[in-house]
């Protein structure tokens, strides 16, 4: 670093007026920002508002249906409905953060738990710990692949993952073949049976891949370079990041944790079938997007991703216990990712800042190779 | 009867006085300069003008006599107003064609005739005379002054010939050549009877196309409509600045002769054959017209680019083509001209911002403390005299000209010696270019090695130890000392390749 060098005065060239550079030291904040962006600082109350509606849904429901949501096996049951999602939808946050889509992460999920539950009960018949582990390399290949189109191949990571999509539920079909594959063995159920402290253990594999992803997301130079390609990829490459080999990792990182998610879910649920993985990928991505409008607003996180997750899940549980149909339970979905990105919108505006909706625009106009300057 | 009439205008944001009283005219027939720096209330005035804003008080606007109610832009665009803003708002992707009906209207009403829509196109452009631009090509492909003029038929092809047209900036990514070319458009709409306002930061423009000129300083109009001819470089300067110039540069000493960066024969799609040496403490320049290959130069050096031949070095180690990752790591960093697509983080606090390229930790995955990280940034920010100097500002909120500092602090966190900077000052104002010079002074003092890229002659010839003209992808004239002046920089830039008589490289 040239810090002392920088001290000492460039002599050869005569340094222009002393108000315009040195006199800036002697005054450090101010001028020059335009006033009615300076509240950056200013708490934002949409960034809060996911937190707000969650308690005021418990309350609802606990006023309204007490003796059903009130129990233990009701608190339990959302938690680990939950789990699952979360999980998936905090893989996802790794690829969105670099500015790609992974679409197949849900078919990843019901593709892995498949081949999973195949290589246990099926085919070669293995050991749990063998059959977790080859299952794991069978989702680092998909990951592999979705890397090798997008990162190397340069398609959009839009079409690159719908397209391995629809492979991977080629290979579901193929392995399920319109059966169900279980029961499982029992050691595989009693990775996600039992509880710790009350809570579901699946909510302890929630916890730790939670802070991992956390900790390298928004803690690591690793996390900040991820960012940078998802914040503008250009600016990123010309600073010197190699993002195409981040785009690459994000997208293996987060066909890892679906595969993780997908014996998970094996081992929840007890039976798998070729019609898992889809019902999966709405909610991760709304948990996803909405998760980005809370805590720190234009910024694919962690908990705000978990938040979104329990928020709609605690929300759909109590719509179930007092009747509604199904129906209404994609419904509510939409309506809350809708009205928290809304809201968002509308209160950056009124503060006049931008975060949420540049987050937006920049999903509308992706640009993952920016390998060449359009002169 | 003037074609626009200002009087009395105030605007104020919050306690802030963004408009003071401003008033002026503008007859038909004329190119009314409109200067000031950054802050002066010149945007303020064009927005109030496109009724964007709505002034305080009881200020009015006359066009053609009639008065223009505030606050609508239809009222403003229904009286005869026309605006080009700095970013020209066209569709890179859509042609000519189609991006001068954007707004307007094509001539087919049911069944869309690219043949015929094109045809009308090449006529509205050779009324105005211009017969060089190929309205079917995608903007994309167009040059910066082709871009330019498309900006300014559309705004003035819309429902007949405007009464006013106001021209922000338009050449601020225009090299001295290309600029010519949309004068003589300018000229050709005055001459129709057009009252042009031109909102202009290069003084030298005022001279060579204003009529009349209006300064604003802090609010106010300091000069009202004054013919060009009273005025001389020195009076602007001092009317913009609101005090006397001071000479920026003094001639620099032979820099020491240690290679920094070492171009050999680069070539890229219109680079043909480059070789640069830029040695420790040295700033040298590369200017050229646009579509001299000057303006592919710098990423392609960078690796940036799509490199065809050659190689370079960086303190004698040679750069993978096609990584800028590696040109990092060896050292060369690059300032992009385009600061808002490619230089920043818009959103990201400066910190972030000013580490992106060397995040201070131990190794990626180790915790990255923010206040470390805050504080390693301080000096950078006050050292290159960054407003306001707080890491924890948004990107974003600076003034370009801040904006540009931060990119090239950046530059200096990362520890690197070899710097590659484009255009600076583009569309940065007066009073913040010789902070921008001095960070490059700093850079250089300290031993780096800066090659700089410049449309700006007069730039080139203050702040560059040496200039290499480029024409059609080959240097053509090196210059430096006495020789190094505007004029000898645009003689040697018009001057074709293949007389080149030039083969010394300085």
């Amino acid at each position: 670093m040239l810090e002392h060098s920088l001290s000492t005065e460039a002599s050869r060239r005569a340094i222009p007026p002393a108000d315009s550079a040195s006199a800036s030291t002697t005054e450090p904040l101010q001028p020059d920002v335009r006033p009615e962006r300076r509240r950056g600082a200013e708490v934002q109350w949409s960034a809060y508002l996911g937190i707000v509606i969650f308690v005021l849904i418990v309350t609802t429901f606990s006023i309204w249906i007490p003796d059903l949501f009130l129990t233990t096996s009701n608190w339990q049951s959302i938690a680990q409905t939950g789990a699952i999602t979360a999980i998936l939808a905090v893989g996802l946050l790794i690829p969105l953060s670099a500015g790609a889509y992974d679409l197949s992460c849900a078919q990843c999920l019901g593709f892995t738990s498949l081949v999973c539950s195949w290589l246990m009960i099926q085919g070669p018949r293995l050991s749990v710990p063998v059959a977790i582990a080859i299952t794991l390399l069978v989702g680092l290949v998909v990951g592999l692949l979705n890397g090798f189109l997008v990162a190397f191949l340069r398609l959009d990571s839009f079409i690159a993952t719908l397209g391995s999509t629809s492979l991977l539920l080629a290979g579901c079909i193929l392995i399920a073949n319109s059966e169900y594959l279980g029961p499982f063995p029992s050691d595989f159920a009693s990775l996600t049976s039992g509880r710790f402290l009350g809570v579901p253990t699946i909510c302890l594999y929630l916890a730790a891949l939670g802070l991992l992803v956390w900790y390298v997301l928004e803690h690591t130079p690793l996390g900040r370079r991820i960012q940078a390609t998802g914040a503008n990829a250009e600016a990123a490459r010309l600073a010197g990041l190699r993002t195409r080999r981040l785009i690459f990792g994000s997208l293996v990182a987060s066909a890892v944790v679906a595969s993780i998610a997908g014996i998970l879910y094996a081992s929840v649920i007890g039976t798998t079938n070729q019609n898992d993985g889809p019902p999966y990928l709405l909610p991760a991505f709304t948990a996803a997007f909405l998760g980005a409008t809370q805590l720190k607003p234009g910024t694919f996180n962690v908990g705000g991703t978990v938040i979104a997750v329990y928020l709609l899940g605690t929300g759909v549980q109590g719509l179930q216990l007092i009747g509604g149909q199904i129906w209404i339970v994609t419904a509510f979905n939409g309506a809350a990712l809708l009205v928290a990105v809304s809201s968002a919108q509308i209160s950056e505006r009124l503060r006049g800042d931008q975060a949420v909706s540049r987050m937006l625009r920049r999903f509308s106009s992706r640009s993952e190779h920016p390998d060449r300057l359009e002169a | 009867m003037p074609a626009l009439e200002v009087v009395g205008i105030s605007k104020r944001f919050g306690g802030q006085r963004a408009l003071n009283d401003v008033s002026f005219t503008a007859n038909r027939g004329e190119v009314h300069c409109l200067l000031g720096h950054n802050g002066s209330g010149k945007s303020t005035l064009i927005k109030v003008l496109a009724g964007f804003h709505q002034p305080d008080g009881d200020g009015r606007l006359l066009v053609d006599g009639a008065s223009v109610p505030f606050g609508s832009p239809v009222e403003a665009h229904q009286h005869g107003l026309r605006f080009v803003h700095q970013d020209l708002a066209l569709i890179e992707k859509l042609s000519v064609t189609d991006n001068l009906a954007l707004g307007g209207t094509y001539i087919g009403k049911r069944w869309l005739s690219s043949r015929r829509e094109n045809r009308g196109a090449e006529e509205v452009m050779r009324r105005l005379g211009i017969t060089d631009v190929p309205v079917a090509t995608p903007l994309a492909r167009l040059s910066a002054s082709q871009r330019a003029m498309t900006a300014i038929v559309r705004a003035v092809s819309q429902g007949g010939l405007p009464s006013v047209l106001v021209c922000d900036e338009p050449t601020a990514s225009l090299s001295e050549n290309e600029k010519e070319r949309l004068f003589s458009l300018l000229r050709a709409l005055r001459d129709r009877g057009v009252a042009i306002i031109y909102v202009t930061h290069r003084l030298h423009e005022v001279f060579q196309i204003g009529d009349h000129v209006t300064v604003l300083r802090d609010g106010r109009n300091v000069v009202d409509s004054l013919p060009v001819t009273s005025l001389d470089h020195g009076s602007l300067v001092a009317a913009i600045l609101g005090r006397e110039p001071e000479a920026f540069y003094t001639t620099p000493p032979a820099p020491s002769l240690e290679p920094v960066i070492e171009v050999e024969g680069l070539a890229g799609e219109r680079v043909r054959d480059l070789s640069v040496t830029v040695h420790a403490g040295e700033i040298v320049g590369l200017v050229g017209l646009m579509g001299s290959g000057v303006e592919e130069a710098l990423p392609l050096i960078f690796g940036a680019g799509a490199t065809t031949a050659g190689e370079v070095r960086v303190r004698g180690r040679t750069l993978k083509p096609g990584h800028p990752d590696d040109a990092v790591d060896a050292g060369l960093v690059y300032v992009p001209g385009d600061r808002k697509r490619l230089g920043g983080f818009a959103h990201w606090p400066l910190s972030s911002n000013i580490t992106v390229s060397s995040i201070p930790s131990v190794g990626p995955m180790k915790w990255l403390s923010r206040r470390r990280e805050r504080a390693s940034v301080l000096t950078y920010l006050t050292s290159f005299g960054v407003m306001p100097a707080s890491p924890k500002a948004i990107f974003s909120t600076l003034s370009g000209g801040n904006q540009q500092k931060v990119v090239i602090a950046r530059t200096q966190h990362s520890g690197a010696t070899a710097v590659l900077v484009e255009d600076p000052t583009a569309g940065v104002d007066v009073g913040a270019k010789p902070a921008i010079y001095a960070a490059l002074a700093r850079i250089a003092g300290a031993g780096g090695a800066i090659l700089l890229m410049t449309s700006d002659y007069e730039e080139a010839s203050m702040i560059c130890d040496r200039v290499i003209v480029l024409s059609a992808g080959l240097p053509v004239a090196w210059l430096s000392g006495d020789a190094l002046t505007p004029d000898s920089i645009l003689t040697a830039s018009l001057r074709a390749h293949s007389d080149d008589g030039a083969t010394a490289d300085a």
